[in-house]
């Protein structure tokens, strides 16, 4: 026989009365004060054990015994079969240690694997279309609510770089969902983003800031990267995902202290966000590379960026989305390394002389266009009216990409060309053939033909 | 500082029988780690559907840990009801979720439909809660109805603006101000007027939850006013100015308006100023809140101190993030035990005035029942 001490609450007042339990074979004898009562013990419930606390034995009559708690109690007929294990575990150190490495590599793992693997399949499975839907929706939004006004851009320089677009998208699998546009925005500055479903928006500012197409190219790469890599999705599922999961593991802690549940879903989205970041980004230096086009150009607009923006340097970028701005051109100029344009397209090399009226000077010059393999230019123009001789020296670098040839740097009699809006200097070559070269300045349309003359040719 | 209703402390001289039960919480950081880590291993093992029994045990450890007149109360909930009501939370989160991010024009739908839903989650929760807590295997219940917790939810709230508003259009659209302005207006003076009547709109809800949860056939009385809580939430307010206002001066002084080194500087001091008047008003209105309850022949005495739960939430928040979380329960039983601590019961009469009736299944094994509708929405 067994004996149990403890006390009796009869379910119909709170007060607790002294009582015993006896346990003999099959039969629990309940004494408490004047009451007694005996039944089977497979008539009783056991409450579950938890930690060190009293167990709760309720008998037929609904009247509870409460007694420390003891092994011998388990034998008897519990009232949740679902937790006797778990209390088996939560009894033991061994156990806990283990639970505590489990759930840090398990957290561990689904953050660096797991959950980047499964955000991936599954934005994959999401339909274009509807991916489209939501991009126009946002884009509505945006407009709507004055992040967005009109371009201020020019249709000619809007053409270049929407011609350049198409010729970057035109071997992508989702190459005719994309569509480019156009807007200023104050609140954005110098940005270009990526909507879901391809839709990809570029700020004028970006647009001055880039000047250069192949670096305003570079830029909408960039954002061509997040639009096939399905970023847009995957980042509300991820983040998402974090979200839950620190407020499970922080639901106790969350009531007790404010910043306690907030800060690891910042820094885990922010990681995440950085991890987009470089990926779009090595995804646009082989796009790049692909076109023709060399991600030295990436790298000069983040130069651009991190001199207009001092702000970005500094202990504040490391909790920014963006990876910082140094280690992004850094690796855009390794991405460069040993890479050279592809050279189907002829290179324009040597001298040509041309003759065409110059707007700016008002009369007919010559213009003698000296042009190195390393894409270094001189050109001379010299015109003669009323007996006045004109000269005018141009030097710089051009990069020819695609058609199109692009200067980077420029200047007119020794002095840098003063750096003006209309002065992007993009030529396109309508021909080149062995002995003439025709080429258009975009920007005013004018044509320009000249022809080979010997390496040793100067203006007379 | 011990705040005592004086109406309280009178019928407490005038009653013989005034005794006090003592109120403890036994709980250890070191057991309740372990049930801790074992359950958040299971939950995360089971992508969350173990949720449900963790909550219970949990619940189960911190409520059979505090310890009243040396009768431990109980938690009875089972985790297939709480299972389902994750489960319609989740539900309703996703969809408030997906209309939030991608489908906005049916926001202002969703939004209603929360609206209409909240009173019953608020019915619902606290019904759980209460018919599955139980002591002296004597289970608490909440009689509250959705009309009332409409009521108090909204009408209070509601005709406030409804009556204001017009007023203030009627002003704005006699200037011939820009539509944009009116909006501003009517937005600003509107939130001034609910801020101003939150206290009031805190009152009633304390007063629903409390007079209608009843112990062995004995409502709640609730006897604070909403002039108490209108003074907590003054009083912090000022806290919160008080930092403000000389961190935001010292910062124009130190800098100048141009060239502030970075907003993150100045938010660590905005920060403490915050902590400081979140737990003077939790300290305060936590007071308030028990020292104006009674439930049958007892009374409580609250004497939490805004110092004592400042070190509290300090310490607290300093070792779950120095030790990556794993003191979050170490944290949690301090603050229990410093509740406990700090809460005295006091008996002015006979505990035979609660009395159990059998047709409200008081017994412990009444919670067994589950129907569908007995969800638990408190998450």
């Amino acid at each position: 026989m067994i004996r149990f001490e403890g006390y009796y609450f009869d379910g119909r007042h709170p007060t607790s009365v002294p009582a015993t339990v006896d346990f003999s074979d099959h039969e629990a004898t309940l004494n408490a004060g004047p009451f007694s009562e005996c039944c089977p013990t497979l008539h009783l419930k056991v409450s579950p054990r938890i930690g060190s606390s009293d167990r709760f034995l309720t008998f037929p009559n609904n009247g509870q015994f409460a007694c420390a708690d003891d092994g011998f109690l388990d034998s008897l007929p519990q009232e949740s079969w679902s937790e006797g294990p778990v209390a088996w575990l939560e009894r033991r150190w061994g156990v806990a240690l283990a639970c505590v490495v489990i759930t840090l590599c398990s957290l561990l793992v689904g953050y660096f694997f797991g959950l980047p693997a499964a955000a991936e399949r599954i934005a994959a499975c999401i339909p274009i279309e509807t991916e489209q839907y939501l991009g126009r929706k946002a884009l509505a939004w945006f407009d709507g609510n004055g992040w967005f006004k009109p371009t201020t851009i020019d249709a000619q320089r809007q053409k270049a770089i929407a011609d350049g677009f198409e010729r970057l998208c035109s071997d992508l699998p989702l190459k005719r969902y994309y569509h480019l546009d156009f807007r200023s925005s104050a609140v954005l500055g110098p940005n270009a983003i990526a909507l879901p479903g391809g839709i990809i928006i570029i700020t004028d500012d970006m647009v001055r800031t880039a000047g250069l197409s192949g670096e305003v190219l570079a830029v909408l790469a960039h954002e061509v990267g997040h639009v096939e890599l399905h970023h847009a999705m995957r980042s509300v599922l991820q983040n998402s995902v974090i979200g839950i999961a620190v407020a499970a593991v922080t639901s106790d802690a969350a009531s007790l202290s404010v910043a306690v549940a907030g800060l690891p879903v910042l820094l885990a989205k922010t990681k995440y966000s950085r991890q987009f970041e470089a990926a779009a980004d090595d995804y646009a230096f082989r796009l790049l590379k692909q076109k023709g086009y060399s991600p030295k150009n990436f790298a000069a607009v983040m130069e651009k960026f991190t001199a207009n923006d001092r702000k970005l340097k500094g202990a504040f970028s490391y909790v920014s989305s963006h990876p910082v701005t140094a280690e992004r051109i850094q690796r855009a100029r390794d991405a460069a390394v040993g890479w050279a344009p592809d050279t189907q397209q002829p290179p324009i090399e040597g001298k040509w002389l041309g003759e065409s009226y110059q707007p700016a000077a008002q009369m007919w010059m010559k213009h003698l266009l000296t042009r190195k393999p390393d894409g270094t230019f001189v050109v001379k123009f010299r015109g003669t009216v009323d007996g006045n001789t004109k000269e005018q020296l141009e030097s710089g670098r051009w990069d020819y990409a695609d058609g199109v040839i692009e200067e980077l740097t420029m200047s007119i009699d020794g002095k840098p060309a003063p750096a003006r809006d209309d002065l992007y200097d993009l030529y396109k070559v309508e021909s080149l053939t062995a002995d003439e070269m025709i080429y258009t300045h975009i920007k005013s349309g004018q044509t320009f033909i000249g022809n080979r003359v010997p390496d040793s040719y100067e203006l007379p | 500082m011990k705040i005592i209703d004086p109406a309280l402390s009178q019928e407490e001289q005038s009653t013989k029988s005034s005794s006090e039960q003592s109120l403890e919480f036994r709980g250890t950081a070191r057991e309740y780690f372990r049930i801790w880590i074992v359950n958040l291993c299971l939950t995360l093992l089971t992508f969350g559907i173990f949720s449900a029994w963790a909550k219970v045990r949990k619940k189960r450890y911190l409520y059979s840990q505090t310890i009243l007149g040396g009768t431990p109360f109980q938690y009875l909930g089972q985790p297939i009801p709480i299972l389902k009501g994750r489960a319609i939370a989740a539900i309703g989160f996703l969809i408030y979720y997906i209309s939030g991010h991608f489908f906005t024009s049916l926001l202002p739908y969703v939004l209603v439909a929360g609206l209409l839903a909240a009173p019953w989650v608020i019915v619902r929760s606290a019904a759980f809660n209460a018919r599955y807590s139980a002591f002296r295997n004597m289970t608490f219940h909440f009689d509250g109805k959705y009309l009332q917790a409409a009521k108090v939810l909204y009408l209070w709230s509601v005709i406030p603006v409804l009556a204001i508003a017009p007023v203030i259009l009627g002003m704005m659209s006699h200037q011939a101000s820009k539509s944009r302005s009116v909006v501003l207006g009517i937005v600003g003076v509107t939130s001034f007027v609910l801020l101003m009547l939150f206290p009031w709109w805190m009152k009633r809800f304390k007063n629903f939850i409390i007079q209608n949860t009843s112990y062995g056939g004995r409502n709640g009385v609730f006897s604070a006013t909403g002039g108490q809580f209108f003074e907590i939430y003054f009083t912090s307010c000022l806290i919160m100015l008080a930092v403000a206002i000389p961190t935001g001066l010292s910062a124009s002084l130190l800098f100048g308006s141009k060239n502030l080194p970075s907003p993150y500087v100045f938010s660590i001091p905005m920060y403490l100023g915050y902590i400081l008047a979140y737990a003077f008003m939790r300290a305060r209105s936590g007071n308030l809140v028990w020292n104006h309850t009674a439930l049958g022949p007892l009374r409580f005495q609250s004497t939490l101190r805004c110092g004592g739960l400042l070190k509290l939430y300090f310490t607290n928040a300093v070792g779950i993030v120095a030790s990556l979380g794993l003191l979050i329960p170490w944290a949690v039983v301090r603050t229990v035990k410093y509740r406990a601590d700090n809460m005295r019961v006091l008996q002015v009469g006979e505990l035979t005035e609660f009395e159990g009736s059998d047709l409200r299944s008081v017994a412990a094994v009444g919670a067994e029942a589950l129907d569908f509708f007995d969800v638990d929405l408190s998450l």
